[in-house]
């Protein structure tokens, strides 16, 4: 099988003041269509740089990353920001939602920066809160969802885009643990339901039993993978 | 454009999440142009005031003399009272009113003291169309015809030498042969405004004055209006035309003091233009870099999202343009408001002197128009939204990946 992500040789090297942190010192790494991985390893090792990286937020200072069939050196960020909205979905730490908008709207938002239909849009919306268990509450802001709940709408946007590969950065991380449960489940199912490719940055031991494959960073370079 | 579709309903509700900036923002633009409104509609007022005053006080909008005269005021440069091709453009479509004058230094004396100062022989039908000189600014008996007997002068004039209404003075001046001529006239009323006339302008009928110069049939000065403030030039060419022998200058040239101060008020007017614009400029950029700064978690989502940096771009100009279109409309009504209430007349009485010194009468009475409106809301909606242009494009030029994904950690 082809790999949807290819990382070759990625460095990135960041300069506060003085100092020169190297963040990623060269990552190699294939990630195939379906797959669910984790990317574990301890804090500063190089997972958040390497997602923005793959995610297209970020550029790195040496090597290049493939996602599907685009090098995304060879992008702009007009074209980097249109590869986010069509194939990626990001679901990060907290902070997911934008705030003015309802839950239901926070779930189209980018069906609607992809020109869907307001009626569609909603249907979907509905369709997909009521699959991560959030019936009844298309109408909340933000701030009236608890974080679980909030996390479960970022996972709702991610299925109501129909993404190919789905970026978590710590999700689990402001959650206890029966609110991860619920969210690992979410993201398990849609990855052998809908074939998404998963690749979650955790620390969280929980997260890495639900990925089927683990790769592991230490000082920004992979140090297993299996 | 779609992204604008999307944007707009966000931006609006960001206005309401943020209540008490909003409304300082709103209300800051809203004093910025209300002020240049009202400050415009009352320098206007100003400028106008300062213009009606020059010209009723005897300058109007231009006067006719003998070359020679304006540097040697003398019975010399005396002029024949305006016949032929000169009594036509006076009496023509450019001129609306005019009236001839006799003008000379004399001296007077009452039966305690003595003043020098200037004889008018005047037509007072002629000069109730031209000058402040009408028979409802006089103090007892204004004079009634060009040969009436009589004299009328300022009140503080009569103070000064302590003379009451119907006592006689005595008034004399040097004659075309060089002989100082003297006649005793009845003091029949006083005029009333006018505080720096008062003190040395003193008016008798045409006929006196030319008895006691010996110049029958001749005058010193014309003085004419326009029919409109904006036909003065025109005015002056028909006159020039038809006296090319004669000294014809516009009020401007007559008193330049005063042209520059109505300048002044128009000049002021664009510097606090300026002055405005530049305070609101700062405290909105201020507002949108902090409400940028503030937000750049969020605007980092926008763009993991996918939305492209031109739309970021927008979203936040169209915050801006919110904030400052109802701004706008609150100060221009505000502005139209507080000038409307003015329109009666605003009267500076209680500034007494000081005020008339600057040439402005008492009371003002501003005005506003919607074109003036139109231009004070463009120009600060305008600039307003070429000073939100940085912090947008800051905002925009990046995805700001540390403080969205690395803030907590
Ligand atoms: N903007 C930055 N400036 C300087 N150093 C940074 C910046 N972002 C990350 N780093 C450094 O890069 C390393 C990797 O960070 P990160 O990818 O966030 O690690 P992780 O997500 O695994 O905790 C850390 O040492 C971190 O301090
Ligand atoms: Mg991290």
């Amino acid at each position: 099988m082809t790999a949807v992500i290819e990382c070759k040789d990625v460095k990135r090297t960041y300069v506060s003041g003085k100092i020169e942190v190297q963040a990623l010192q060269g990552v190699s790494l294939n990630v195939s269509a379906g797959e669910f991985v984790s990317l574990s390893g301890p804090s500063g090792c190089g997972k958040t740089t390497l997602l923005n990286i793959i995610g297209g937020l970020d550029r790195p200072n040496g090597g290049d990353v493939r996602v599907e069939d685009q090098w995304l050196n060879e992008l702009s960020n007009s074209q980097l920001a249109d590869l986010r909205m069509n194939r990626i979905g990001f679901v990060f730490q907290a902070y997911n939602l934008i705030p003015v908008l309802s839950a239901a709207e926070n779930v189209g938002f980018i069906m609607q920066l992809q020109g869907k239909s307001t009626g569609e849009r909603r249907r979907r919306a509905k369709q997909v809160l009521d699959s991560v268990g959030l019936s009844g509450m298309e109408n909340r802001r933000p701030a009236e969802l608890s974080g679980g709940q909030q996390q479960r709408v970022a996972v709702a946007r991610a299925i109501a885009s129909s993404p190919a590969i789905v970026l978590a950065d710590e999700p689990t991380a402001n959650l206890d643990s029966k609110a991860s449960d619920a969210l690992l489940q979410l993201l398990r199912q849609l990855n052998e339901e809908e074939g998404v490719t998963i690749v979650i940055a955790s620390h969280d031991p929980k997260a890495l039993e639900y990925a089927r494959r683990h790769v592991r960073l230490v000082d920004g370079q992979i140090h297993s993978d299996a | 454009m779609g992204g604008l579709k999307i944007m707009a309903p966000i931006a609006w509700r960001n206005l309401w999440r943020r209540k008490s900036r909003t409304l300082l923002t709103i209300t800051a633009i809203a004093m910025a142009v209300a002020s240049l409104i009202i400050l415009g509609a009352f320098m206007r007022a100003w400028g106008g005031s300062a213009f009606d005053r020059t010209v009723e006080a005897l300058t109007a909008h231009g006067q006719i003399h003998a070359e020679g005269f304006l540097d040697d005021p003398t019975v010399e440069h005396a002029m024949p009272q305006p016949a032929g091709v000169l009594l036509d453009v006076l009496s023509g479509q450019s001129v609306a009113a005019w009236t001839p004058r006799i003008v000379a230094l004399a001296l007077i004396r009452s039966e305690r003291e003595s003043a020098p100062i200037m004889i008018y022989g005047i037509d007072p039908k002629r000069e109730s169309a031209v000058s402040f000189l009408k028979p409802n600014a006089i103090d007892g008996a204004p004079l009634t015809s060009a040969t009436s007997k009589g004299l009328i002068m300022g009140r503080s004039l009569a103070d000064r030498l302590q003379v009451e209404r119907g006592r006689r003075v005595v008034i004399s001046a040097q004659d075309e042969n060089g002989d100082i001529a003297e006649i005793g006239v009845r003091v029949t009323g006083f005029y009333k405004g006018q505080p720096d006339l008062q003190k040395y302008a003193v008016f008798v009928s045409l006929k006196e004055a030319q008895a006691l110069l010996g110049l029958e049939g001749e005058v010193s000065e014309i003085a004419f209006l326009a029919p409109q403030r904006d036909g003065i030039n025109v005015a002056i060419e028909d006159l020039k035309q038809a006296a090319p022998d004669l000294d014809i200058r516009r009020w401007d040239e007559l008193q330049p003091f005063a042209k520059a101060m109505i300048d002044l008020a128009e000049g002021a007017n664009l510097i606090w233009i300026f002055v405005s614009f530049v305070l609101v400029a700062f405290g909105l950029v201020n507002t949108l870099m902090m409400a940028v700064y503030e937000r750049m978690r969020e605007f980092g989502l926008l763009q993991a999202l996918g939305m492209k940096p031109v739309l970021l771009l927008v979203q936040i100009l169209v915050e801006s343009v919110y904030l400052v279109v109802f701004g706008a409309l609150a100060g221009a009504i505000a502005g139209a408001v507080t000038v409307n209430a003015f329109s009666g007349g605003l009267d500076f009485g209680h500034l007494g002197i000081g005020a008339e010194m600057f040439g402005v009468s008492q009371v003002l009475y501003p005005k506003v128009s919607a074109a003036e409106i139109t231009v004070a809301c463009s120009i600060v909606i305008g600039l307003s939204i070429l000073a939100s242009l940085y912090p947008a494009l800051q905002a925009s030029r990046r995805v700001p990946v540390d403080v969205l994904t690395r803030a907590q950690t």
